[in-house]
């Protein structure tokens, strides 16, 4: 669950039970925080009521907004076995190609697209090379492309059908050492 | 997951034994969390609610389908970073079904995992040691 859906719905909830106190304490004939004088008040209680209409419609939209939105569904690599399905998020895997990317020498930045097909996958791979003095390019797209091939099937257990890498940028920047 | 519905699933001489989908989803949930490779499970929206209210929720990541005689589950995990997916599966599907139809007898026709992510552990950049300045 995502951490604004938690807030928006403790915050939710925690409106409600300012509700449903403020109406326990009208029951009991009390009113402590002067909540009825704010509604039934003239026009020198319209900047609450203001603020209350905000807060109130606010919660509103993002609740319905939510409700409304649903999650996508995610892109799955089904794998069928004698015992059902085994389902992989295409995320996991751009994440695993991503890692194995990541540890070659010469790449500073890298970002993974996959594409399930029906033979494997395919693998569109964009990088941020930092340059090599005992490598060129090709040697290092070529070094990617068959690292990432290997990983892939020994990890996730699909072949790699193709895999597409484009070096968008070289630069001299060391990558960070630290987070 | 389970909703709280019972089913009935034996009846014995001095009467009948039910057992509740939550409980087939708890053993499903354990029984996967046990194989090695398994990071945890991946619950969705109503397991994250249930998570604000009680403490742990055993059957995180677990939806079942229990009827009279069989069961059927779908078991949502993040796997850990290093292990190799087609086997930790066989092996959740493997452990979850030995243990679903060890506790209660019913025959599970289908053990479905979904992996959902996989968890990175936190690498240490390695420690470099000084030189030693004297000798």
């Amino acid at each position: 669950m995502r951490t604004s859906y938690r807030l928006v719905l403790i915050i939710g909830s925690l409106v409600m039970l300012v509700l449903a106190m403020f109406f326990l304490g009208l029951l009991m004939g009390r009113d402590p925080a002067g909540l009825t004088e704010v509604i039934t008040g003239g026009e020198e209680m319209n900047i609450y009521k203001l603020i209350g209409f905000a807060i109130f419609f606010l919660l509103f939209l993002i609740l319905f907004m939510t409700g409304l939105s649903g999650e996508k569904s995610p892109r799955i690599i089904i794998h069928e076995t004698e015992m059902g399905q085994v389902r992989i998020a295409v995320t996991a895997v751009e994440s695993l190609a991503l890692r194995a990317i990541d540890k070659i020498r010469g790449v500073k930045e890298a970002t993974v697209a996959v594409e399930a097909e029906n033979e494997g996958l395919r693998f569109e791979v964009e990088i941020v090379s930092n340059p090599d003095p005992e490598r060129n390019l090709p040697q290092l797209t070529s070094e990617i492309r068959s690292k990432l091939a290997d990983y892939i099937h020994e990890t996730v257990g699909i072949p790699v059908i193709d895999s597409t890498v484009t070096v968008t940028k070289v630069t001299t920047e060391s990558r960070a050492r630290v987070e | 997951m389970a909703q709280g519905l019972v089913q009935p699933q034996w009846s014995e001489k001095n009467g009948t034994v039910r057992i509740a989908n939550e409980v087939v989803g708890i053993i499903a949930g354990l029984a996967a969390t046990e194989v090695r490779g398994v990071a945890g499970m991946s619950g969705g929206v109503v397991d994250g609610i249930s998570e604000l209210l009680k403490k742990k929720n055993l059957s995180k990541g677990v939806r079942v389908e229990v009827g009279e005689k069989e069961a059927a589950v779908d078991l949502y995990v993040v796997i850990e970073y290093g292990a190799r997916i087609p086997d930790v599966a066989i092996e959740i599907q493997e452990n979850v079904k030995r243990a679903i139809e060890g506790m209660t007898g019913l025959k599970v026709v289908e053990v479905n995992v979904h992996i959902q992510g996989v968890q990175f552990q936190q690498e240490e950049p390695p420690l470099e040691e000084e030189e030693s300045r004297v000798t």
